[in-house]
């Protein structure tokens, strides 16, 4: 059988506009002779069939055929015809994602407490992600961070505290008025993580600032618990236990007790997130003078938040995009 | 790092505290305790017999014994006549009268306890002899590694048939597991002492800190025969560098002949020390090492030995000259691991002479290792800087108990304290003699000094701590505490003068004493209290709140937000017809899939299109609200990379013929006419030059894709993938979407919203055929035109395209009004007219 000489046949066929399956169908012959050829030749007669199927199905189903063909249309006309008006999908298939949606909520509960928001940023600079942070230079906590860079030495923020800075700069204003400053941060980071289970090189994070000329480590535990009660819509018991970070001063990690209404038992203790109050340097790296005011910051994982809520055994679905899992959400 | 409760209670009273109640506590006041470890859980089946009679059954290694438990064992169990046990035992050191430990019938050996396969005993026939349990070796016993035999207790006095193995070894204890991590602060919390001060102070219980860490009393030399001198190249790497040398007595006239009694006890299989560094996780190994490693768990400061006469010998001179520089480039040392190493100028390298002897404060050198022969030994005691110890460890992968202590910052004075004190030991312990008095180079540190009022301690902590309080809390950790004015204690003055111990390196701001305070007595205990806030409206979230309605319109047309990665790969960026150089490069990228930072979020989402297609999801819609950015978009103010929030949909139906029709591509222009209608904005459509029109518009087909603009703002393109993109990502064909800047659909001016006076209105449904020829825009363009110079308020609704005789009709339904009058019938028919009038100027009629 001349192989190539239905090779030419069939991909004519296809781009003469003939259905791919229809055509495979006459390789079958072919590949019923592929039994009484001796054996040395069945492997590369074989072979030789499937890339010639590969190729009809490539032609075929990516439009060889129409990259040159294709039908001149009326760009500004609102439809193709009153049937296709509609494209068919119903309000009840849309939906959000599930970190988006409770950031929403969180934007919604520190706007009720008095905190404005902001997103973060997803490519940074080492200024902000360390140095106006308090982290000297060389310091072992940077490489704790695990960060990524860029070429040009940009660097995706391993945390939403890259923000707190510019928060600081940005609304000091507010303090010499006599104001306090207090925003929420939500956004992206970036870790340079192996991905499982429950690691993600792209995660989420929350992070809160406040600065007044009173701002102290009880206004702290008790703003802190104040949100996650709203988030959780529950009275939660607290816990603090001590920490070391460059950019606060007493510094603690905060812990709720898993919150009954995600399935909670009493004596079963969360780490949520790392608090503390702000470091005089860090003030003073955004001209405030930490002689007259005092602040106090928080940061922590979201999808955390998110995972336990919604009980997700896997970070990895978040980023996955599959509507198997988004639908899930509707 | 782990923490021996029973250890602890030698330099703490902690009577009355349960175990739990002080990893709670420590918990909330020192440090994360990971788990707390029932050390002798594993041991409490586990007895000590001894063996009354063992015979070697023939052509075996194997020996039939009969051991006495003392009766002690209580469950069922086949005895003889005298009451032994019958055991088969392979071990080659198994004989009459030995005293060793058995694992009796329904234990699980200690090795194997509270693994995945723990291995419970049982009663089994060997060579025709039933044999109940084991007689187990030190490696079983998980309390080392040997493996040569069974374990020998016959030195220990307790150690009497029948009694219990955790009661002869002093196995009963918990471990805590400390996260090492949140006490990088604290290198004083690195020995048991150090620990044991902060549970005091946490517990308020009294402290005092052992005379030997901060009085040495002198160290004299017995025989001072041998000397040897240091030179630190760069004091920065190094702020303390001090040695002793010791010699074995065996060699050297003893003074008192100790030296007799030290052997006598070697037949003890674990004596006390031994069992306090298994239990701290290290493992017995020699006497001398063992010490230094004993002292180092105890105090916090590394020690190593080196052969001193190995170091006269590389040093080549008549005393031991100790270097103490950075290496050099492509310098060599074999290590005591065996490893040869080339090391940078970042290590800092221990030399004799100039010849080097160890990588400080990771590993020894070969070239002085201690081993049998060694007559004299070289103590050192140091502080090294920290960042170039972690580098180095790093460098190398060598982590080690000593590694984590000096990368913590151990104080430069620490060492002389630590060494006489090793000094001493080993000259008691181990009948060892000073042969030098403590030679050194070190920094003379001040001690810090903080001053502060109870106000402001208060005012950080939101707390009303008393001076006493404050005092109390302080000197109990070892802080000296005097009046601002120079008197003991809190006199008139309105400030104190909180003065560091020694071993805390993290004091030195007002800050770090309230976080002593506020941690000491528990910040738990602070009264919470939320802070006042005037009435004043906070800033709004404009950015938030124009993607959460982009969301809104997205989700009611059905479409499902996904969020994809912010990083791409370089191939993506080449399929989606992107120039790879124009995207930010991630140097050290996990894979290959995310090395380059995003231009466009189409590709991604089509990446997910291609995915969901596959999983047999026919018809959806994905959207994704994100960030991307660009070279070519520049830096901000700031010098970082411009950012542009963006908003991209891509829609398919797989089993739809219509997209060479241009169905997909009307389906994706309206869903983003949707999304725009609800910014209240006017937007025009340009056509795509081909490249110029940046990335977005260059994964689009021309032919089927427009750009969205508004006067010279460009808000997004809308459209199909490029038919090459649609091949090389294995697309459906029916694939079309768009992608706008958030930005700019937030910045452009909003049509003011009108009241369109429902009641006072007039509706017309017009059809108009047209040559096919003639666009959608353009004849609606002359419809307009009937409105231009008329008072009405108008809304157009397309309603249908149909062809008909060789041309096409397309239909609007026209609402129109006016504020001030009612409209009649008759206003209808002259707009009727009007418009078949200029339609018919470009040849089409009113059907």
């Amino acid at each position: 059988m001349d192989l190539e000489k239905l090779r030419e046949e069939l991909l004519a066929d296809v781009r003469g506009g003939a259905a791919v399956n229809d055509v495979l169908k006459k390789l079958n012959g072919a590949y019923a002779e592929i039994k009484g050829l001796p054996v040395e030749k069945k492997a590369s007669f074989g072979q030789k069939l499937n890339e010639m199927k590969q190729e009809i199905v490539r032609v075929g189903a990516a439009g060889e055929v129409s990259v040159s063909q294709l039908a001149e249309i009326d760009k500004t006309a609102p439809f193709l015809d009153a049937n296709s008006r509609d494209f068919g999908l119903r309000w009840t298939d849309g939906s959000q994602h599930p970190i988006t949606f409770e950031m929403e909520r969180m934007r919604g509960i520190a706007e009720r407490i008095g905190f404005n928001v902001i997103e973060g940023r997803q490519l940074d600079d080492d200024f902000h992600m360390f140095g106006a942070l308090n982290f000297p230079e060389g310091h072992p906590a940077r490489d704790s961070f695990d960060t990524f860079r860029t070429e040009e030495g940009f660097i995706p923020p391993a945390h939403t505290t890259a923000m707190q800075n510019r928060i600081l700069l940005d609304q000091r204003e507010k303090l010499l008025r006599g104001e306090q400053i207090a925003t929420i941060t939500l956004g992206r980071t970036f870790r340079n993580e192996d991905v499982d289970v429950t690691h993600e090189h792209t995660f989420y994070q929350w992070d809160g600032v406040f600065v007044s000329k009173t701002a102290d480590l009880a206004q702290m535990i008790a703003i802190i618990r104040e949100f996650f009660e709203a988030f959780y819509g529950e009275k939660l018991k607290i816990a603090t236990q001590p920490a070391c970070f460059p950019f606060t001063e007493p510094s603690m990690e905060f812990m709720i007790e898993k919150p009954a209404s995600i399935g909670g038992k009493p004596g079963e203790w969360l780490e949520m997130l790392g608090c503390g109050m702000i470091h005089p340097n860090v003030l003073r790296m955004a001209k405030i003078d930490p002689e007259v005011y005092r602040g106090f910051a928080w940061g922590g994982g979201f999808d955390r938040l998110i995972m336990l809520k919604y009980g997700i055994d896997d970070i990895r679905y978040l980023e996955s995009g599959k509507l198997a899992f988004l639908k899930e959400f509707r | 790092m782990k923490i021996s409760v029973n250890w602890l209670k030698e330099y703490v009273d902690l009577e009355g505290i349960s175990v739990s109640d002080l990893a709670t506590r420590i918990g909330a006041r020192l440090v994360e305790v990971e788990e707390v470890v029932d050390f002798g859980a594993k041991y409490k089946d586990v007895l000590v017999v001894r063996v009354v009679s063992a015979e070697q059954i023939e052509g075996t290694h194997l020996s039939v014994c009969k051991i006495d438990d003392g009766g002690k064992f209580a469950g069922e169990i086949e005895r003889d006549d005298s009451g032994l046990v019958q055991v088969v035992c392979g071990a080659p050191n198994v004989r009459e009268g030995l005293i060793t430990a058995w694992v009796p019938v329904g234990a699980t050996v200690p090795c194997t306890f509270g693994t995945d396969d723990p291995f419970v005993l049982g009663v089994k026939k060997m060579r025709g002899y039933m044999s109940n349990g084991m007689l187990a070796g030190a490696d079983e016993l998980a309390l080392g590694d040997d493996h040569s035999g069974i374990v020998e207790l016959n030195g220990i006095k307790s150690a009497v048939a029948g009694a219990s193995l955790i009661d002869v070894l002093g196995l009963d204890d918990y471990i805590l597991d400390i996260e090492n991590k949140s006490l990088t602060h604290r290198p004083d919390c690195f020995g048991i002492i150090g620990f044991a001060r902060e549970v005091a102070g946490i517990f308020g219980r009294e402290f005092k800190t052992p005379e030997w860490l901060y009085d040495d009393d002198g160290v004299k030399c017995q025989v001072c025969d041998a000397k040897v001198e240091i030179e630190v190249e760069n004091k920065a790497q190094c702020t303390a560098y001090r040695a002793i040398i010791l010699g074995l007595s065996s060699n050297y006239s003893t003074l008192d002949g100790k030296k007799q009694e030290v052997s006598d006890e070697k037949s003890a299989f674990l004596d006390e020390m031994s069992v306090k560094l298994l239990k701290s996780g290290m493992r017995p190994i020699e006497k001398k090492v063992d010490w230094s490693n004993y002292l180092m768990l105890l105090s916090g400061q590394p020690l190593h030995f080196f052969d001193y006469d190995k170091m006269l010998k590389v040093g080549g001179a008549s005393n031991v000259k100790i270097g103490v520089r950075s290496a050099k480039n492509g310098e060599k040392l074999k290590l005591l691991n065996d490893k040869t190493i080339e090391m940078t100028t970042g290590d800092i390298v221990i030399c004799s002479g100039n010849v080097p002897v160890a990588l400080a404060g990771v590993m020894g050198g070969k070239n002085t290792e201690i081993d049998g022969s060694t007559k004299r030994i070289l103590v050192e005691a140091a502080t090294f800087n920290l960042y170039n110890l972690r580098s180095t460890g790093m460098r190398y992968g060598i982590f080690s108990e000593a590694l984590t202590r000096f990368t913590k910052g151990q104080p430069a004075e620490l060492s002389r304290f630590v060494l006489a004190k090793t000094a001493s030991e080993l000259v008691d312990n181990l009948g060892m003699e000073k042969l030098s008095e403590i030679v050194e180079v070190a920094e003379e540190l001040e001690p810090a000094r903080v001053e502060v009022s109870a106000g402001e301690i208060n005012e950080i902590l939101g707390t009303a701590f008393s001076y006493e309080e404050i005092e109390k809390t302080l000197r109990n950790v070892g802080f000296g505490v005097g009046c601002a004015c120079g008197k003991s204690g809190k006199c008139e003055c309105e400030k104190i003068v909180v003065t560091a111990p020694y071993w805390r390196t993290d004091i030195a701001i007002l800050e770090d004493v309230a976080e002593e305070i506020g941690r000491l007595n528990g910040f738990d205990n602070i009264e919470l209290k939320l802070p006042e806030r005037s009435a004043k409206q906070v800033d709004r979230d404009e950015m938030g709140d124009a993607k959460q309605k982009l969301r809104k319109i997205l989700m009611d047309s059905g479409a499902n937000e996904i969020l994809t990665y912010s990083f791409v790969s370089g191939k993506l960026l080449e399929k989606a017809g992107l120039d790879v150089a124009n995207s930010y490069r991630i140097m050290n990228s996990i894979s290959p899939e995310l090395q380059y930072c995003r231009q466009s979020l189409i590709p991604s989402l089509a990446e997910k299109v291609y995915l969901n297609a596959k999983a047999a999801y026919n018809k959806f819609c994905l959207f994704e609200i994100n960030k991307i950015s660009s070279k070519d978009m520049g830096l901000t103010t700031e010098g970082v990379p411009v950012e542009s929030n963006r908003v991209a949909v891509m829609l398919t139906d797989r089993k739809n013929k219509n997209w060479e029709k241009g169905e997909a591509f009307y389906a994706a222009k309206r869903l983003c006419f949707e999304a725009i209608r609800g910014f209240g904005i006017d937007v025009d459509l340009v056509e795509i030059a081909e490249i110029d029109d940046g990335a977005v518009a260059r994964s689009l087909d021309s032919r089927r894709a427009v750009m969205l603009k508004a006067g010279e703002e460009e808000i997004g393109c809308v459209g199909e993938l490029t038919q090459d993109m649609k091949q090389k990502l294995k697309l459906p064909d029916f694939v079309a979407g768009f992608e706008m800047d958030v930005d700019v659909l937030m910045r452009l001016p909003k049509r003011a919203k009108r009241y369109g006076a429902y009641n006072n209105r007039e509706s017309i449904d017009v059809s108009i055929l047209v040559d096919e020829k003639m666009t959608w825009a353009e004849i609606e363009k002359k419809i307009r035109e009937c409105f231009d110079d008329t008072d009405y308020f108008y809304d157009l609704e397309p309603l249908d395209i149909y062809s008909k005789d060789g041309g096409k009709v397309l239909s609007w339904r026209i609402v129109f009004g006016n504020y001030e009058k009612t409209l009649t019938k008759s206003d209808a028919q002259i707009i009727m007219e009007e418009i078949a009038a200029v339609v018919a100027g470009v040849g089409g009629k009113i059907v």
